[in-house]
């Protein structure tokens, strides 16, 4: 595992200021508004101050009234301000984010795919989907509630030294306790949490392993062993729960501790103050308050904390993706026809020193189609790989028409690769198609789909409008293959390498695809990485690799003829065709 | 009457009842505390502040100081107590759950992995989550009728001003929250698609890149991105402009309150500090009433989970047993008799016989192999295994004379030893014949090696060959196997057949297209032209034109 980079908190506090600053106006209004609506929520303690200074002094009833509208008309502003205020930063924020979540898509997928193996697609996963969701959800389910409560205590504690500076004082007397609280809980917490969700991420893992496995585990009776590390996983998750759940238990008692210091310092200078003739009893009452009234924000503020470090967290992943260094944009739109592909003493390995290629050269003539045979494991998906740019090769140089393949930038130069992996993704059967030609126009796809035999499409109630995928129509293994050779139909490139295994799908189905293959390639030069021997018997060339190295090349009729590893392997089919009875294996070339 | 048995999913609460009695009150104590505060401020204004008596001043402090203690603790009883109750009973759902889907015989009607993991998860967490609110609940009860008491004492008419006026305004809020929902659920439901694309783009990398779509996903992503944006913008927007309303609402209860308090005092019908104590309660107040009023909507949620991991863990086995016949045939391994259908063919396997099944349909040949595994149940037909009919036995009786697997068998999440041998013993033979000592070579820790996410780190042909070493390591006499050579090259499926081929004593029934494996059976039946037809491999080749075909030559 080598993870993509995480940036550090400078960089993310950086990054997030810059990207927040992008109009610096916005977030200085937003401010100005917080603070003009946390200071009209001060006027109801002041306020409720006045009434009991004026019922101490035996003041006149009109005075009381007046207070008690001063009391709704300050709380509706401060209530209009706030919301005013909150959508502000909402549209601000959500405004930033977006863009955030979009740059680190488009940057993800310009990742070479050799660094995304290397992270695991499960780290890139995390973070393109769960990450852009966790500061997501801060960003307006925490953020709001936050902003207003962190400038609610500021206000009220200004507030409380307007009334008096003793008073601010005594409250402040609170504020060691919170923090060193909020200090130890965080220390602790952020590791306990992180054990927690890695707990539960292997009980979720168990979970699916039993539910996914069922069939298989039970019919190899293994049932209970299962049953037994769900149990075990979940065990575990419980008791590191109830760990932080202790943990916080305390917090928040060290949080009820600061309350009540707070509070009694404020009745105590309430009590020496008018007891000295400093203050009146309004102005105790009015500050114990406004101390009273704060209870609630700072709860807030400290229960959020822990959210928006988790949200920090997920940020500086993000900006972590946005460091790394893609590859540059694949702007699409080749030009030209059928080309000429020079693999020229190419050599690649994943781990240093097993060579899964070994010196090979290979030359596809414009419109040739050329099938690679080999054992697994001899090389031919790497091979293929390194000419559609998606690994550099090691040693050697891969040319199209002289000029060299950029890896990651293979498809600017017509080269398209359809792997073994087929995937169709959540959209219309048009959507789909159209991935790698986005102005292809209806009639294009109705010509692309009608060439692969993908009749079932015009069958679907709404066509190439019907959607398929996780939301709407499954398609089999075989439409879906028909849907990936449809694509290369309709880019019409200028070096196909079709590395499809249409094994999986039965003889019958494998027929209809190599036909769809051979009306997808059209004129264009074709690398087919064979799967069945029909495939290279229908080839122009074949290529045989054996342990990274290319041991034979030529036709079909020539090779089956020379009596080499080809011709061993073809016999070996074709007397199993016949039912000749199997004396002996055919190992030996893997 | 009919008694309606209790739900499965409320079972782990019965024997826990007395930890959540003592959670409950535990968190009662608290709240009532906490509605304390206000009155012990206003009492030590009134005693302390008022008079300027020291020891007045002194002693309601020492109070405070006891009410804070009483609230802390009895806060760190209730909230670790009813937490490790709530885990607890989630814990024991979880493994109700796992232990209905793993219990052979399957459940009728399909689950899919991720449904049942939802149910084990978010469900069995909200189902145990009940504890804890059922504590909370209590607990504002209680804290209300706390505010109502201490009102109550202070004026009768405050009291029932503060009483009626709380829940007209928490009954308002409500029947404004309810268009918020809806924004709300409109975001996350932006929010999730924007993912569901990030998440299928990248999972599909490999595709994307070959293709050259990078610039078509990225565009695609925006759309979505901004569709998230919009929908997230508008939840924030109508959430703000709630929280206004609720803040505007609770500003005129404060403002109501205070006023008419204001004049009772300014007549000394109340004292200041009981003016300073109502003022705080109909703030306080507004807290267990929001909890109260919430309460609804929670159980309704809960009911849905309720029910949810009830149908689950009571969903019927796919297949029970049935009466049936003795079977004549007692000597053979299998015994298959086709349907009026012909779905099936007529079979009968012997020991060390070698039989090719090649089905024209391969949706027949799925079932086929499924009834075979009792997952699923027999439709027509009659099938013997080890001379008992089928029908008639358990999951695990069946098991006893026959593996079969099917071609969507996985590998688990073990060593590679683990899924080879099962807990028996290596056997050299076996894992030759599966062709599987290359793959072996290749991984790094050999047989020790831990295949992650159900081998997802094997090549289809890897994963493919450790499967078959797996099943020719069962123990069973019978042995069926469904395609288990379509993801190898032609070279290693030669190496398997011959390997597959040079083994002695168990029956096996080969369900495949493959010719390579078919010319090692001893006989094969296969459904030409909607009848099936039994010969060797070679004769049906050389007789049959659709055979040919089917077989892919």
């Amino acid at each position: 595992m080598n993870l993509l980079p995480i940036a550090d908190a400078a960089t993310t506090r950086r990054l997030t200021w810059r990207l927040l600053t992008r109009r610096p106006w916005a977030p200085a209004g937003v401010a100005a508004l917080f603070v003009i609506a946390a200071a009209c929520g001060l006027a109801a303690p002041a306020l409720l101050g006045v009434i009991v200074s004026t019922v101490d002094s035996d003041g006149p009833a009109g005075t009381i009234v007046a207070a008690a509208v001063g009391i709704l008309g300050a709380g509706a502003l401060a209530a209009f301000l706030t919301a005013y205020a909150q959508a502000a930063m909402a549209r601000l924020l959500q405004n930033a984010l977006a863009d955030l979540r979009e740059d680190v898509f488009a940057t993800t997928l310009r990742i070479p795919q050799a660094s995304i193996e290397r992270a695991g697609v499960g780290d890139v996963l995390s973070r393109v989907s769960g990450d852009v969701e966790a500061v997501g959800e801060a960003v307006s389910g925490v953020l709001p509630a936050f902003t207003s409560a962190a400038f609610t205590i500021i206000l009220t504690v200004t507030g409380l030294g307007v009334i008096d500076w003793r008073f601010a004082v005594a409250a402040a007397l609170a504020a060691p306790i919170q923090v060193l609280g909020l200090r130890w809980f965080l220390g602790k917490s952020g590791p306990m949490y992180r054990r927690v969700r890695i707990a539960e991420g292997e009980r979720t893992g168990q979970l699916v392993e039993a539910f996914e496995g069922a069939g298989t585990i039970t019919s190899l009776g293994r049932g209970e062993r299962h049953s037994a590390r769900v149990a075990s996983a979940s065990r575990e998750a419980v008791e590191l729960s109830m760990g932080a759940t202790k943990v916080m238990a305390r917090f928040w008692n060290r949080v009820n501790t600061a309350e009540f210091v707070g509070l009694a310092s404020v009745l105590a200078v309430g009590y020496w103050l008018t007891s000295s003739g400093l203050a009146g009893i309004g102005m105790a009452t009015a500050a114990a308050l406004l101390f009273f009234r704060l209870f609630d924000p700072i709860g807030t503020v400290l229960a959020e904390f822990d959210e928006l470090q988790k949200a920090f967290a997920g940020l500086s992943r993000l900006f972590g993706v946005l460091q790394h260094k893609g590859d540059p944009e694949v702007d699409g739109g080749w030009t030209g026809s059928a080309g000429r592909l020079e693999v020229r003493n190419v050599s690649f390995s994943y781990t240093p020193g097993r060579l899964v290629l070994d010196d090979v050269s290979l030359t596809v003539a414009p419109g040739e189609r050329v099938a690679v045979v080999g054992a697994s494991g001899s090389g031919k998906s790497t091979l293929a790989a390194l000419i559609a740019g998606i690994h550099p090769p090691g040693e050697g140089r891969v040319l199209l028409d002289g000029e060299p393949v950029e890896t990651g930038r293979a498809a600017a130069s017509g080269v398209m690769l359809v792997t073994q992996e087929v995937r169709t993704f959540s959209g219309t059967v048009a959507d789909n198609l159209r991935l790698a030609s986005p102005k292809a126009d209806d009639a294009a796809l109705d010509a692309a789909v009608r060439a692969v035999g993908a009749d079932w499409v015009g069958e679907l109630s709404e066509g190439l409008a019907t959607v398929v995928g996780e939301h709407g129509v499954a398609l089999t293994g075989e439409q879906a293959q028909q849907l990936a050779l449809a694509r290369v139909a309709l880019a019409g490139p200028r070096l196909a390498i079709l590395d499809e295994a249409t094994a999986e799908t039965g003889a019958r189905a494998a027929k209809r695809l190599d036909r769809a293959t051979a009306e997808a390639v059209g004129g264009a030069s074709a690398l087919i990485i064979a799967h069945r021997l029909t495939q290279a018997a229908a080839a122009d060339r074949v290529i045989v690799m054996e342990a990274g190295r290319i041991v034979e090349s030529g036709a079909h009729d020539e090779l089956t003829r020379a009596g080499g590893p080809y011709a061993r392997l073809w016999e070996a089919w074709t007397r199993h065709a016949r039912g000749t009875a199997v004396t002996s294996g055919g190992s030996g070339t893997g | 009457m009919v008694s309606h048995p209790r739900p499965s999913a409320l079972r782990p609460l019965k024997p826990r009842l007395g930890k959540i009695a003592l959670g409950s009150f535990a968190l009662t104590s608290h709240q009532i505390c906490e509605a304390m505060v206000p009155v012990a401020i206003g009492l030590t204004i009134d005693n302390g502040i008022v008079p300027r008596d020291p020891g007045g001043f002194a002693t309601h402090i020492a109070l405070l100081a006891g009410l804070f203690v009483v609230l802390s603790l009895s806060w760190r009883t209730g909230f670790t107590v009813l937490m490790r109750v709530s885990l607890e009973i989630g814990h024991d759902l979880r493994q109700t759950v796992t232990d209905r889907a793993l219990r052979p015989g399957g459940l009728a009607g399909h689950r899919s992995a991720g449904e049942s993991t939802v149910i084990a998860t978010s469900d069995a967490t909200r189902v145990s989550s009940l504890a804890w609110q059922v504590g909370v609940q209590v607990a504002a009860l209680a804290a209300v009728a706390t505010c109502t008491i201490a009102l109550m004492r202070v004026s009768v008419v405050l009291g029932l001003i503060v009483l009626i006026a709380s829940p007209l305004t928490l009954l308002f809020m409500h029947l404004l929250s309810r268009p918020l929902e809806r924004r709300s659920e409109a975001e996350q439901e932006a929010a999730a698609a924007a993912g569901g694309l990030a998440t299928e783009f990248v999972s599909g990398i490999r595709v994307v890149k070959g293709i050259g779509a990078e610039t078509e996903t990225a565009r695609r992503y925006r759309l979505t991105s901004r569709d998230s944006l919009r929908a997230a913008v508008r939840a924030v927007r109508a959430k703000a402009a709630y929280d206004g309303v609720a803040t505007t609402a609770t500003a005129a209860l404060t403002a109501g309150v205070a006023l008419v308090a204001g004049l009772f005092a300014l007549d000394d019908r109340i004292a200041i500090g009981q003016l300073v104590t109502v003022v705080g309660l109909a703030q306080f107040v507004q807290g267990p009433m929001t909890r109260l009023g919430a309460f609804g909507v929670e159980l309704a949620q809960k009911r849905a989970s309720v029910r949810r991991v009830d149908d689950y863990v009571n969903t019927p086995p796919a297949i029970t047993p049935v009466e049936a016949p003795e079977p004549a045939d007692k000597t053979s391994l299998l015994t298959v008799t086709r349907d009026d259908h012909g779905t099936w063919p007529d079979l009968r396997v012997g020991e060390g016989e070698r039989v090719g099944v090649v089905f024209a349909d391969q949706a027949d040949a799925v079932s086929f192999v499924a009834a075979l595994t009792r997952r699923e149940a027999l439709e027509g037909g009659r099938i013997t295994v080890g001379g008992r009919d089928l029908a008639t036995l358990t999951p695990d009786e069946a098991r006893a004379g026959v593996h079969a697997q099917p071609r969507d068998a996985r590998v688990l999440t073990d060593t590679v030893r683990d899924n080879l041998t099962l807990d028996g013993p290596l056997d050299e033979k076996a894992l030759h014949a599966a062709a599987v000592e290359d793959v072996l070579a290749a991984l790094p820790g050999g047989l020790d090696e831990r295949l992650e996410g159900s081998g997802r780190t094997l090549s289809g042909g890897q994963r493919q060959r450790v499967l078959l070493a797996r099943a020719l390591h069962t123990p069973q006499p019978l042995l069926v196997l469904h395609d288990p050579t379509s993801a190898l090259d032609a070279v290693t499926e030669s190496h398997v057949a011959a390997g597959i081929a040079g083994l002695d004593g168990r029956g096996i029934v080969l369900v495949t297209t493959s010719p390579a494996l078919l010319s090692s059976c001893d006989s094969v039946t296969a459904r030409l032209d909607g009848e099936w037809t039994a010969a060797t491999h070679a004769e049906l080749f050389d007789s049959s034109a659709s055979y040919r075909e089917l077989v892919g030559a």
